[in-house]
């Protein structure tokens, strides 16, 4: 779990993906044989531990593809949510008159002090709350999305743990991943866009 | 001192000076070159020898990118002629210095130059591309492009050039407004390089290069003249003075395409240069002049029309090699992305502003920095062709089919199972195979097909070698292909993960190329790094695989074992992608290069990533919207406001087109994708005369938009609320597109606590009175995005002949009220309206003006100054006793100049003046 969520945490900050790893291994924990585990024997002395029952991480594949596919072909991969506040507090005082229009195009300056043109003096004190919420969702092609849905699954083992190395495969898809991942919009909050 | 044959101001000793030269070129046997020079016309101060300058701003600067430059850089580095001196003093006891050579070397160049461009300019030789040009030179071109020799483009050059001789011998007249050419040796940046560091000149600035240009010692120098300078890096300058300007914008790029070629041939054939070369003449034609020049332009316009295509954006992407050490580009890149993402990467940018380090200091300083990372990237690309070329001649012995096979026989043979160096190269290789071939994952490599397809060029130095790279990069995805199945068997037993901490293989033997691409993935990798022969090495298999045999020496070793062969397969695919991309750049020798250094607007402009026109059309349909809104909204109890402002599509991604030139060559074009953006609309209503508070409620589709609407005294309390949402569709190649939904509500109310008024009293009412209010602002509006320096296209342009004339007339220095009218590329007049009258006049007539006032219509009667004004100019000028008047009409602000009426004058000594402009107009 360690290295899969390092790896993918570095793109996908407080990502839904990482969640949805943790919570899956559970009830997978009683699988318990591989067609892998009968090719490998030869390589390795240690016995390693059988990649998820095919069967099975077909199935979760199968349900993620329901509920993140849309009509439109588009499935969802990633996602981020956010949401801030901010107080901004500010005041201006002064003598004589004061010219608001500072001429961004998008503050309004409609109402007219009777005091503006004389040399009295004025004060102004105001309070601005924003509040911000941001969404962005990435979605790739359905086949992308099986193809992720694949090597996530083959990279949990029965008993829950993950793999300690990535094989040659398990790099490009990880560079990959990472590759689209990078086209997410990450969160400005009380910033502009 | 220069030889100045027909000086005004020449002593007797330099007169003496002058005829040995002219006897020595006559005893050289040198009768034509003796023969133009008896014909030249005097050369007149600096001051007229170089063009007026021009100082643009972004968006000007970007406009130009699309017209001729009339300044042209010749950016050189004397590193060849400088070794060539070494070899034959060190070698064959030939006495000669460098610091000689260097010179000669220098002097050729601008030689070489001066006398195509003065040729090309007196119409002694034709253009060879064009409308104008004839028709036999397009096929001799293209035959030239096709064949590696040119023999016929020589042939026919040298036809051209025996005529060009006869005709410049001919005696010949010339006048003084004639087209001429202005060739200096740049030793520091000064004002008069002003333009690429300032867009707008200053009275220091005009001081600066009249001081320059008046006082000799302190300024630039011919560019064929001797100077106590070293010369191993040197800046030419070549200005085209009172060149036809209208025919010269429509044939611009013609007369660059045709002094390129000419100087190349006249490098290398010409009994004049050959001359000019001294006793190197038998040497310097060996030094292809292509390899050892770069032209750039002298600001913003362009030696060759900037193109959204891979050759031409890979030229201008050599400007990153001109900054600083450091700067990192993607010349220093294994898999380069390409200029073209590049290009979008880096955005708008600012220009004109001194970003490659010309405010000050050595010019040569500055080429030897740009020469020398320039070399660097050139000598890199060419290991990596070299190398790429080696691998094809081993191919052709060793069939991949062979090579997997002795893979396979390899992991069986040393037992994989226990030889983790085997295993980890075994890794590498299939990692490598996989990012070079894997049909799903194209986002992982750069668009290398199209690339490799398209850079057919690149291998002008190195004949016949095309073919064999075309077969390496072929053979290297054919490999990736053949190893696929081995590499899928090895995933689900040699690669199967382990839960236990043992690990069976490591990533050392990953090659750079891969581990650049990989990126941050390596981040989290703890395998020591190899150093890069043992890594090439790979594991050390008992016998060597593959050696090069030799009967009397030793074996070479080429690769230790068949995983090191296919690793140094892949590499050559990725060098022959890498030279490819940047083959314009750093290869293909057959061409004088050009890069527009300065201005980095052409490739923007040129692949529509820059607008230079969206800013000033912008300010219009604002200012029309908001009068309309004004007048829809007067009538209204309540004060509403609507505004809807187009936002500029974005460029997110560059589509590729593979399209074949008539030479047979293809091109890789690029067409820039958009990310349409919604308008930006926003609604406004002051709540006011309902509630009787001032309280007003805003919405727009953007975020973050600014609420401030009351400017009375009190408190206010504003709330607003934002939210964005955006979904992003990513393709397998990694291209995406975008939708963003995006909003901010926003109310707020004032409490006024010092009196007790409500806010209609503020507002202003229903009717005219608020329309005037709202015509206001929208002017007011207007007139501050008219202010913008930056996106509206301004140009300042400074006549340093007029700044010089100045100078000298104003007891040395330049007086500050001259500012104005000088840096329009007018005479020193205290208004810039008699300025412009005054430099039509010149122009016309081609006398000095002496005096210009001028009398503004109704200024007796105290009307304001601004804005468009007419008015009657009175000029004074030598050989007519009474003013010469005229109707003008200007706008000094938005700095437009009009003649209104034709020029008379009371005096009848005045009358031939006039009557030879009108028989010249």
């Amino acid at each position: 779990m360690t290295l899969i969520s390092l790896a993918f945490g570095r793109a996908v900050a407080q990502s839904a993906f990482s969640l949805l790893v943790v919570s899956a291994f559970m009830p997978m924990a009683q699988a318990q044989t591989s067609e892998f585990d009968k090719a490998a024997p030869s390589f390795d002395a240690v016995q390693a531990p059988a990649p998820l029952n095919l069967f099975d991480s077909q199935k979760e594949i199968l349900a993620s593809l329901q509920r993140e596919c849309s009509s439109d072909g588009k499935c969802w991969l990633i996602g981020t949510d956010c949401k801030g506040s901010s107080i901004q507090i500010g005041a201006t005082a002064g003598v004589g008159s004061r010219n608001y229009s500072n001429g961004t195009g998008t503050i309004i300056n409609l109402g007219q002090d009777s005091n503006d043109n004389g040399n009295e003096p004025y004060y102004s004190f105001s309070v601005s709350g924003r509040y911000q919420t941001q969404e962005t969702n990435l979605r790739v092609a359905r086949p992308l999305k099986v193809l992720f849905e694949t090597y996530q699954w083959a990279g949990v083992n029965p008993d829950g743990s993950t793999k300690r190395t990535f094989s040659p495969a398990d790099l490009a898809m990880l560079s990959f991943y990472a590759t689209i991942v990078g086209k997410l919009e990450t969160c400005r909050v009380n910033g502009q866009q | 001192m220069p030889c100045v044959f027909f000086s005004k101001q020449r002593t007797k000793e330099s007169r003496c000076r002058c005829f040995a030269k002219v006897f020595a070129t006559l005893a050289l046997g040198l009768l034509s070159i003796a023969a133009k020079a008896a014909g030249e016309l005097p050369i007149e101060d600096l001051a007229k020898q170089f063009r007026p300058i021009e100082f643009t701003s972004r968006s000007q600067c970007s406009i130009n990118s699309s017209s001729p430059a009339r300044s042209v850089l010749i950016v050189g580095d004397g590193q060849d002629a400088g070794r060539l001196a070494f070899n034959l003093k060190s070698k064959s006891n030939v006495d000669v210095s460098e610091v000689e050579a260097l010179t000669v070397y220098r002097k050729a160049i601008g030689a070489t130059f001066k006398l195509v461009v003065e040729r090309l300019l007196n119409g002694e030789l034709p253009l060879i591309s064009g409308v104008t040009a004839d028709p036999e030179w397009k096929s001799v071109l293209e035959s030239c492009d096709q064949q590696k020799g040119c023999a016929a483009l020589e042939s026919k050059i040298s036809v051209v050039w025996r005529d060009s001789i006869r005709k410049s011998a001919l005696p010949r007249t010339r006048r003084a407004g004639e087209a001429r050419l202005g060739c200096h040796k740049i030793n520091q940046f000064s004002a008069l390089h002003g333009h690429l560091n300032t867009s707008r000149p200053t009275n220091a600035d005009l001081q600066e290069i009249a001081t320059l240009l008046v006082e000799p010692e302190k300024g630039p120098t011919a560019c064929d003249a001797e100077s106590n300078r070293s010369d191993r890096h040197f800046l030419l300058q070549l200005d085209l003075v009172s060149i036809g300007e209208t025919s010269f914008e429509k044939q611009g790029f013609d007369f660059w395409t045709a002094v390129k070629t000419y100087a190349a041939w006249a490098w290398r054939n010409s009994p004049e240069v050959k001359a000019s070369m001294g006793r190197f003449g038998t040497l310097f034609p060996n030094l292809a002049l292509e390899e050892e020049i770069l032209l750039v332009p002298n600001g913003c316009r362009s030696v060759s029309l900037p193109r959204c295509e891979l050759q031409r954006l890979s030229l201008d992407a050599i400007r990153e090699l001109a900054k600083p050490p450091g700067v990192p580009s993607g010349f220093e890149k294994s898999i380069p992305e390409g200029p073209q993402t590049d290009l979008i990467e880096r955005g708008a940018r600012g220009v004109n502003d001194g970003f490659l380090g010309t405010r000050s200091g050595s010019a040569q300083e500055w080429v030897k920095n740009f020469a020398s990372r320039f070399n660097e990237a050139r000598w890199v690309s060419r290991n990596k062709l070299q190398a790429a070329i080696r691998q094809a001649r081993i191919l052709e012995k060793l069939p991949n089919e062979t090579l997997v096979k002795d893979i396979e026989s390899d992991l069986s043979e040393f037992k994989a199972s226990q030889n983790m160096t085997l295993v980890s190269q075994m890794a590498a290789v299939c990692l490598e195979a996989r990012i070079l071939q894997d049909p799903t994952l194209k986002a992982l490599r750069p668009d290398i097909e199209s690339v490799l397809a398209t850079g057919g060029e690149f291998v002008g130095d190195i004949n016949q070698s095309r073919a064999g790279l075309q077969k390496v990069a072929a053979s290297a995805i054919d490999l990736a292909k053949r190893l696929h199945p081995l590499c899928e068997t090895l995933e689900k037993s040699i690669f199967q993960s382990r839960s236990t901490d043992k690990r069976s293989y490591n990533w050392s033997f990953l090659s750079d190329w891969a581990r650049e691409r990989m990126g941050s993935i390596f981040a989290f990798d703890d395998t020591p790094l190899l150093d890069a022969a043992t890594k090439r090495r790979g594991w050390e298999r008992p016998q060597v695989y593959l050696n090069l045999a030799s009967s009397t020496q030793a074996p070479i070793e080429i690769c230790r074992s068949p995983l090191a062969c296919a690793q140094q397969t892949f590499k050559s695919y990725i060098d022959i992608y890498y030279v490819s991309t940047w083959a314009a750049a750093l290869h293909n020798a057959r061409k004088i290069k050009d890069s527009n250094l300065f201005n980095p607007y052409a490739e923007l402009t040129a692949c529509k990533i820059y607008d230079p026109w969206y800013a000033t059309d912008r300010a219009n349909a604002d200012l029309t919207q908001r009068l309309i809104v004004a007048a829809l909204s007067a009538p209204l109890p309540v004060p509403l406001y609507f505004e809807s402002r187009e936002n500029r599509p974005k460029v997110v991604a560059m589509k590729s087109s593979i399209t074949p030139m008539p030479d047979g060559n293809k091109e890789l074009r690029f067409d820039s994708q958009f990310e349409t953006q919604e308008s930006k609309k926003t609604f406004f209503a002051d709540l006011g005369p309902i509630t009787g508070a001032p309280c007003a409620i805003q919405y727009s589709n953007e975020m973050n938009v600014p609420f401030q609407v009351y400017g009375i005294s009190g408190v206010t309390i504003n709330y607003c609320s934002d939210g964005k949402s955006v979904s992003s569709d990513v393709a397998d190649d990694g291209s995406s597109s975008k939708t963003t939904a995006k909003h901010s509500i926003c109310g707020g109310c004032t409490a006024n606590v010092s009196s007790g008024f409500s806010v209609a009293a503020y507002s202003a009412p229903p009717g005219p009175l608020r329309f005037l209010f709202g015509a206001m602002r929208a002017f007011s509006l207007y007139s501050n995005a008219t202010k913008d320096n930056v996106n509206r296209p301004i140009t300042y342009t400074v006549n340093p002949e007029f700044v010089a004339d100045t100078y000298r007339e104003n007891g040395k220095q330049v007086p500050a009220s001259c500012t104005d009218s000088l840096s329009q590329g007018f005479r020193c007049f205290p208004d810039a309206c008699a300025a412009f009258a005054a430099n039509d006049f010149e122009q016309r007539s081609g006398l000095r003006v002496r005096e210009s006032s001028i009398r503004y219509d109704g200024e007796e009667n105290g009307f304001p100054s601004e804005g468009s004004r007419s008015g009657l100019v009175g000029l004074r000028t030598d050989g007519c006793d009474s003013e010469i008047l005229a109707r003008v009409r200007c706008d000094s602000s938005k700095r437009t100049y009009e003649m209104l009426s034709d020029y008379s004058a009371f005096s009848r000594l005045c009358k031939p003046i006039l009557n030879s402009m009108k028989a010249a107009k």
